[in-house]
């Protein structure tokens, strides 16, 4: 028996394991359905693949290449393991080998991931001979190999933000590639939502411009991970239809799933067993036993505490902590160490590994056996794409999902059926958020001028005409020509707002050594001043942020607590665009100006997580101008008619517990982070004078979640109501509404009155 | 799915509360005169819309031809050189950046005449390239100031952007020559530096290069030509000083004279690299100046020829006080590989190996592991 059989049948003898567990999914050994080798495909690819031992596809990767080969924009989900690249792999080079000219595009989200991909492409083309020259082109790419890499290459392998900066406002210098560009590959398409997905939308315009300029019309073959909707997402990044591939012709290896419900310290307020020391007592077993086994943590915070606390029970002077090494793993990171980790990990010099999803995509970590998730990473797809990490070469393997105190962990837990039954979760754009947009418009414009009456994913006249306003495009002989001295791309970034990162350097006695950075809006939340910041299990004490440098300053600290901000917001609605009634409640789009305030902050203690004590942040009020869905309960609707029949006293409380429900289980249906969307409960809204609920993006702009709630709403309440209902706190805990600590303002149950409001309401859904 | 408003709906909101998307641009903002008065510009022509054209004369120090040499590889007309230069509406050359002025001198008749081609708004473009492209002969060879990675590659691109065919013709770019000879005396290899401290050319009045973007996009709002009138001529001079420094050039690399502050040194490399005498002489003359890097170089070729008595006539003496390691590498390899006299080159690497100079790190190990190789034959013969 291995050793991992053996760890899993004493899991199942451990009465006190068992019972927190609130799913074993027994997932059994799947044999593949697989198609012969397409007819006409190339021999030398066929000898290729026969080498490798590839004698017959999987289903789902014949019809990809049907499908690209008929000229067809196609998006193919891909869960783990399930040859995704020969999917998109194969008709490009079928292609390539036919007509010598061809090009095609790759691009990956990250440029760890390209690395990978390239050395998967070279199985095939560098072992079998085939004469097609694979260029990785990115920021690493020497100045020497760019210029034949333009000239030559004819598989580009790149990512959006070379793309961005470096590939299209040159595009006179890809002559040659882009009058012949036949294919473009996007993989992991799903991470192509919120702002990166927006700048995606925007930068696939931009593309097919200067596709179409030089005379070319490239099919995509798009890959995602396993959503509620692959085919609305991609169509949407790519303002096409696609056809949809969604079934899986790949085998797959026996596999245990268990969903693990910590065991409830105080059942009075629902508290449970943290994750951090769950986790870490589960994977030392695992560890001790010989398990190679990986954990992945929700933040970068968390990866240090469970990697600090697991090499503490691991230290023995005297067996070099039993001959196990344990490292963290995360963003933040500089290249050179992440590198060294991920190869200690392949040569087998590393057994466990803590991470954030970091090492989710892609990334060659070699064959571990399992894998715990410390809380839910914040989407189904993310956790099955973890699991997955574990026992990816036919082996039995194994995946302990840990729960947290979390709204979401918890209704995913009570709910196994959402995480074992198809996807509920959806990722949206937005591809007109005006910021964004203006910003493409600009690189597009700075690429071939704009003349009258050309679009970009629609009419942009008035947009154009704005620029030129304020000097950066000139109109003349019908066209809009680029007319500042600047090189706009320069100053855009694709994945975060405007903003630059934030810069932490660690000045200890002196020092100045630039140990990690942050993006601005997390900068705020988390590295104010007199903030604790943990890098690497070390633990730094904030001496000055200072955002308009982009600087962050810190020392050694040995504190016994960690800090967490508390954010204050302000709503004032701009401008209504549209109405409707839905599910007994009036819908309105509009949009809205929020005004954030963090101005105080929470001391934790470590190991016990209890308050110790608050603190005052200084740092400007932050604004911004976004959109909203409002969830108005106007006269004589469902929901108003529930409302009115909550006791005044307990309205107040009603509808924040309301809010935070919404806040708690939208994440799950728009798959995006709790910091995406903002909800905002009202019981007499100063602009409606009525009672209502707003849900915002958390981005200037909007990037289409108020929007995608419209569409998830039913799902989103029905799971609030689940979430409030199946929760086995008495009144409310941080698991579901959040806990009673208005207990002063009001004599009655809020808990069962959100609950009873609620059903009242949602009569209409049934 | 709810619709949101009109883009300009939502942009005109945006804008009333004061929250319309920045413009990062680095011009001012002004009111584009999108019909600005008739463009006066005294001695140009307009020959097509918004492409003017003017030609001058300036007085030709070109000799009728220039002879094979290092510079040029075989004899080379002067009346088929173009010298060129571009101004542009930016830094990079991205799709973006447009040669507003293009000028370009050659020699006609007895006189050097440069012609430049303004464009006074986008739209004239293609215009002034054909008009360009009938001017370049075919079998012409360009000469330029950093133009192989620069102003031609902006060319071309915008031929190609334009859709008109382009044959790239060949360049010898002075940026390069500059370099090797001046790279170690000036303390910048501008154009403007070598003017000055070696062509010793005063200039006028003139604008800085990182100012010239500006003018133009502020021509095409006020249609003010003020400052145009300065980039015009600096233009001119930059052209006009391209073909006197060729000239000067020319004279170092076929006589190697005195003056002209150049590098001998790096001359010396070149031309010997190339085969010419000329190398020889001046490493020589280097050398016996004082030049320790010249008798290394000197050496070294002295060893690839194997001469071996001249080599070791600069070994001894760049050794003269026992301690130059690259002098005492050199003898000791040649006494052990070539004469055989192990004796001879243990003493060298031993001495040096005990001197208070020794070398420390990874030269040092090099020198041990000789040494004890060496011991390790003394004891076999």
């Amino acid at each position: 028996m291995d050793k991992i059989t053996a760890i899993i049948n004493s899991f199942k003898g451990d009465k006190n394991f068992i019972s927190s567990v609130t799913r074993w999914e027994h997932i059994p050994q799947r044999d593949g359905s697989y198609a012969e080798l397409p007819d006409d495909l190339n021999i030398t690819i066929r000898d290729s693949l026969s080498n490798q031992g590839i004698k017959k596809l999987y289903t789902h990767q014949k019809i990809c290449y049907e499908t690209a080969r008929s000229g067809k924009d196609l998006v193919v989900v891909t869960p783990t393991a399930s040859g995704k690249t020969l999917c998109y792999n194969l008709p490009v080079l079928q292609t390539l080998m036919e007509s010598e000219d061809s090009r095609a595009l790759y691009l990956f989200p990250t440029k760890a991931l390209s690395q990978d991909q390239q050395s998967s492409l070279n199985e095939i083309v560098v072992d079998g001979n085939l004469p097609i020259k694979v260029c990785t082109y990115d920021g690493d790419t020497p100045g020497s190999l760019r210029i034949s890499a333009r000239k030559s290459g004819k598989i580009i392998i790149s990512n959006p933000d070379m793309l961005h900066s470096g590939i299209l406002p040159n595009h006179p210098k890809w002559i040659e590639f882009f009058k012949s560009l036949k294919y473009i590959v996007l993989d992991e398409v799903h991470t192509y939502r919120g702002v990166f997905g927006s700048h995606m939308t925007n930068l696939v315009r931009r593309i097919k411009r200067i596709a179409q300029f030089y005379g070319s019309d490239p099919i995509f073959i798009c890959c995602s991970a396993t959503i509620g909707n692959p085919r609305e997402l991609a169509e949407q990044i790519l303002g096409k239809e696609v056809v949809l591939i969604d079934e899986n012709g790949a085998p797959s290896g026996e596999k245990h799933i268990i969903l693990y419900n910590p065991p409830l310290v105080d059942p009075v307020q629902g508290i449970r067993r943290g994750i951090v020391l769950e986790s870490q007592r589960l994977a030392l077993k695992l560890l001790k036993q010989g398990v190679k086994t990986i954990i992945f943590a929700r933040s970068r915070v968390k990866t240090e505490l469970i990697s600090s606390y697991l090499n503490k029970s691991l230290a023995n002077h005297y067996n070099q902590n039993y001959r196990i090494k344990v490292e963290p793993y995360r963003g933040g990171y500089l290249p050179r160490e992440r590198r060294m980790i991920e190869k200690g990990l392949r040569d087998g010099s590393i057994s466990g590994v803590v991470s954030t999803n970091a090492l989710e995509l892609g990334i060659d970590i070699g064959g571990l056996d399992a894998s715990i998730l410390a809380g839910y990473p914040g989407s189904i797809s993310s956790a099955w794409q973890q699991a997955g990490r574990a026992g990816r070469s036919n082996r039995v393997s194994l995946a302990i999902i840990i729960a947290s105190n979390s709204p979401v962990d918890q209704y995913l837990t009570q709910n196994p059926d959402y995480f074992f039954g198809s996807s509920p979760e959806s990722g949206f754009v937005d591809p007109d958020n005006l910021y964004i947009l203006i910003d493409h418009i600009k690189c597009a414009a700075f690429e071939l001028p704009f003349r009258k009456g050309d679009t970009f994913g629609g009419d942009i006249s008035e947009l154009l005409e704005y620029l030129e306003e304020n000097g950066v495009l000139r109109y003349t002989g019908e066209s809009w020509y680029w007319a500042d001295r600047s090189y706009p791309s320069e100053t855009i970034s694709l994945r975060s707002g405007a903003e630059e990162n934030v810069v932490i350097i660690d000045s200890t006695r002196g020092k100045s050594e630039v140990i990690g950075e942050m993006d601005s809006h997390s900068a705020r939340e988390l590295i104010f001043e007199e903030a604790i910041y943990i890098h690497k299990g070390d633990q730094y004490k904030v001496l000055t942020l200072d955002l308009k440098n982009h600087l962050c300053y810190v020392e050694e600290s040995t504190v016994n607590y960690y800090t967490d901000s508390i954010l204050k917001t302000d709503i004032k609605v701009l401008e209504v665009d549209e109405e409707e009634n839905q599910f007994g409640v009036k819908l309105i789009s509009s949009d809205i100006l929020v005004r954030n305030e963090v101005s105080k902050y929470k001391k934790i203690k470590f190991q016990t997580h209890e308050n110790i004590g608050y603190g005052d942040i200084f740092l400007p009020e932050y604004e911004m101008h976004t959109r909203s869905t409002i969830l108005s309960f106007d006269e004589d609707t469902a929901s108003r008619i529930a409302f009115d029949r909550v006791p005044e006293e307990l309205q107040a409380p009603v509808m924040a517990r309301f809010a935070t429900l919404v806040k708690n289980t939208a994440p799950i249906f728009l798959l995006c982070g709790r910091g995406d969307i903002g909800v905002a409960g009202r019981v007499r809204d100063p602009h409606f004078e009525i009672p209502g609920l707003y849900i915002y993006d958390n981005y200037p702009g909007g990037i289409g979640l108020a929007e995608g709630f419209h569409i998830q709403m039913k799902k989103i309440l029905e799971a609030s109501l689940s979430l409030i209902q199946k929760c086995n706190c008495r009144e409310g805990c941080p698991s579901c509404v959040g806990p009673c600590d208005d207990r002063d303002e009001f004599t009655g149950n809020p808990k069962e009155a959100t609950t009873l409001f609620l059903q009242e309401w949602l009569q209409v859904l049934i | 799915m709810s619709k949101r408003g009109s883009l300009s709906g939502r942009l005109s909101r945006l804008k009333k509360d004061g929250f319309a998307p920045p413009i990062k641009g680095e011009m001012q903002k002004n009111k584009t005169v999108h019909n600005h008065p008739a463009v006066l510009l005294p001695g140009w022509e307009e020959i097509y819309p918004s492409v003017w054209r003017r030609a001058v004369l300036k007085e030709n120090i070109l000799p009728f031809e220039f002879e094979e040499s290092v510079l040029f590889q075989q004899i080379r007309e002067s009346k088929n050189l173009i010298f060129y230069d571009t101004e542009t509406t930016g830094l990079s050359t991205g799709a973006g950046t447009i040669p507003f002025l293009i000028g370009f001198g050659r020699v006609r008749e007895s006189s050097f005449e440069i012609v430049q081609y303004f464009l006074a708004d986008y739209p004239g473009e293609a215009q002034m390239l054909e008009a360009l492209k009938r001017d370049f002969a075919v079998d012409s060879t360009f000469v330029s100031y950093n133009g192989k990675s620069y102003d031609s590659h902006l060319i071309n691109s915008r031929f190609l952007l334009n859709r008109i065919t382009y044959a790239q013709r060949e360049e010898l770019d002075l940026l390069y020559v500059s370099r090797r000879l001046w790279k170690t005396r000036l303390e910048n290899c501008r154009l403007g530096t070598i003017e000055e401290q070696v062509l010793g050319i005063k200039r006028g009045p003139d604008i800085p290069g990182a100012e010239i973007p500006d003018v133009w996009f502020d021509f095409l709002k006020t249609g003010n030509t003020d400052k145009l009138k300065l980039v015009f001529s600096h233009n001119l001079q930059d052209i006009y000083s391209l073909s006197l420094l060729l000239n000067t050039v020319d004279i170092i690399y076929r006589d190697c004279p005195d003056g002209f502050k150049y590098d001998k040194y790096s001359l010396g490399k070149l031309l010997l690299f190339h085969g010419r005498e000329g190398g020889l002489i001046l490493l020589k003359n280097e050398y016996e100046c004082g030049s320790r890097e010249a008798g290394q170089f000197l050496s070294l070729h002295y060893k690839r020829g194997e001469e071996w008595d001249l080599a070791l006539s600069i070994w001894k003496r760049l050794n003269k006080n026992g301690y130059n390691l690259f002098a005492v590498e050199e003898m000791a390899k040649y006494y052990e590989h070539k004469s055989t006299d192990y004796k001879k080159a243990l003493s060298l690497v031993d001495k040096m190996l005990k001197s208070p100079l020794a070398p420390a790190g990874e030269k040092r190990e090099r020198l041990i592991y000789r040494r004890e190789r060496l011991k390790r034959k003394l004891q076999i013969s």
